[in-house]
């Protein structure tokens, strides 16, 4: 079926600002940046409030965008509530920022948002997980989702604080965070394409050259994340972290993409397109 | 729990002509648009090896599952069982995601252009709520549709069950949504080709492995 970019932009985008929070948290929260994240949870919370509003332009009737209420427990529902959450706890962890509140306080506060982003861009893939499309149907598409997601989000966690100087030992954290999770981001897509591989209707050209994206972009912010990690000093570390970036937001976009074009239904026999 | 039918189609493909008259009838019932269809008649092009060479059409709509995959993933409970047991989506409420199209194992759902909203196989509630047929049942040339509940043993559909050969009772794969839909086809006009197996050549035609070329 064809790349649905509206629900790909969405999940990606989302996801990111979700995972940039959790890793400036974290950072904070193993005592190697002793810096309150101000500045990363501004970011994260306007990244993950543009990729919720993005969801919004897939539905044909936003207006009636209330009719949710009807059915809590759908996939989509689910995912809304997440952001919704996701956005409150950011918004507190910055207010107790702001007001000065008990560092111990505003770590439980980051570590329940640490807890939320992982499941929310876990449910972002699970909400794909149809016995209608065989090459969705398992555990690897969600841990994509999630994987490729922290790799982009701690990839921005990386850049945000290559731009605002931040001392050698943080970028030096902030490097490793990233290297992990592109890792992590290439393990679980690894694991996702190995898993449906066998339900692939055909392999197109398209889907090749996806899966290329996919695995150099996984790579790549691997490579540059342990440079990073290794010469945090480095004249270019911005550019460095720049790569780190692009490259999961990259991989991130890619495995989406692969997952809609080898998305084929078992029988389709209208043969409606979804865009 | 209160008591709900299970209300639905079955189709004996023994009688069935392939003559489209159940896909012409449903759209100008229900005012399907050209380009969008509740109800589709497929060709199993032949198959088999000479003399014994077999081909069957096989009418596709809603399946009207008992675990309906389509209503499950709506967001908004546009996909819905009414009380009569029969899956429908309020236009009103579609937010136009289509998920549920995504979800539906057998690509059945359709999507109305104009009002942009996903649509299927009402089993012509406006008819049968008032004690008539379907459209297709009741324009159905060959008399091979037949309309009532599974659950009834005095229902039409019942009736057609208990008459066929157990042999020749078979409906399309489960992938857990259960469908009800019930096909006969007897081994003497054609063997019954699951239709996961099948490889859709074209909108209208479905071919098996060792069909005739």
């Amino acid at each position: 079926m064809a790349i649905q970019w509206i629900l790909t932009l969405f999940t990606v985008v989302a996801g990111t600002g979700a995972w940039l929070f959790a890793s400036a948290v974290l950072s904070e929260v193993v005592g190697k940046d002793s810096r309150a994240p101000r500045i990363e949870t501004i970011i994260a919370f306007i990244v993950t409030v543009v990729g919720g509003t993005i969801s919004v332009l897939h539905l044909k009737h936003p207006d009636r965008i209330m009719e949710v209420l009807n059915h809590p427990t759908s996939g989509i529902f689910i995912e809304a509530a997440f952001i919704g959450v996701m956005c409150l706890i950011m918004a507190v962890f910055f207010i107790m920022i702001l007001r000065n509140s008990s560092a111990s306080a505003r770590k439980v506060v980051g570590i329940v948002g640490v807890v939320v982003a992982v499941v929310f861009t876990f449910e972002c893939g699970s909400s794909y997980m149809m016995e209608a499309r065989p090459a969705w149907c398992n555990y690897g598409l969600p841990l994509a989702f999630m994987g490729t997601t922290a790799a982009a989000g701690s990839g921005l966690n990386l850049l945000v604080k290559a731009l605002t100087k931040r001392e050698v030992e943080v970028i030096k954290f902030a490097a490793l965070m990233a290297c992990a999770a592109a890792v992590l981001g290439l393990a679980c897509a690894a694991a996702f394409v190995g898993l449906s591989a066998s339900n692939y209707q055909a392999l197109s050209g398209e889907v090749v050259a996806w899966l290329a994206v996919l695995f150099v972009g996984a790579i790549a912010g691997i490579a540059a994340g342990y440079l990073t990690y290794r010469r945090p000093d480095h004249a270019q570390v911005i550019v460095l972290a720049v790569v780190v970036l692009v490259a999961g937001f990259l991989a991130a976009l890619a495995v989406r993409c692969v997952m809609w074009l080898t998305g084929t239904a078992a029988v389709d026999f209208f043969m409606m397109p979804l865009d | 729990m209160p008591f709900m039918p299970r209300n639905c189609l079955i189709v004996n493909l023994d009688r069935c002509i392939g003559c489209y008259s159940c896909e012409l009838a449903c759209k100008m019932e229900n005012d399907v648009a050209l380009g969008e269809r509740w109800n589709k008649v497929i060709q199993i092009e032949p198959f088999g090896t000479w003399p014994d060479v077999h081909s069957y059409w096989l009418p596709v709509h809603c399946q009207q599952c008992d675990n309906p995959s389509c209503v499950h993933v709506c967001p908004t409970g546009a996909s819905y069982v009414n009380d009569d047991g029969t899956v429908l989506v309020d236009k009103e409420k579609c937010v136009g995601c289509k998920y549920c199209m995504m979800a539906c194992p057998y690509g059945v759902r359709s999507w109305n252009e104009s009002q942009q909203v996903v649509e299927k196989c009402t089993l012509c509630q406006q008819l049968t709520s008032a004690g008539e047929l379907p459209h297709c049942v009741k324009n159905c040339c060959g008399e091979a549709r037949f309309y009532g509940d599974l659950d009834d043993p005095d229902s039409d559909v019942s009736k057609e069950i208990a008459k066929a050969d157990p042999e020749a009772v078979h409906q399309l794969f489960d992938a857990g949504n259960h469908p009800r839909v019930v096909y006969i086809l007897s081994k003497k006009y054609g063997e019954w080709q699951p239709v996961e197996s099948l490889e859709q050549t074209t909108s209208k035609y479905m071919v098996a492995e060792g069909s005739v070329k």
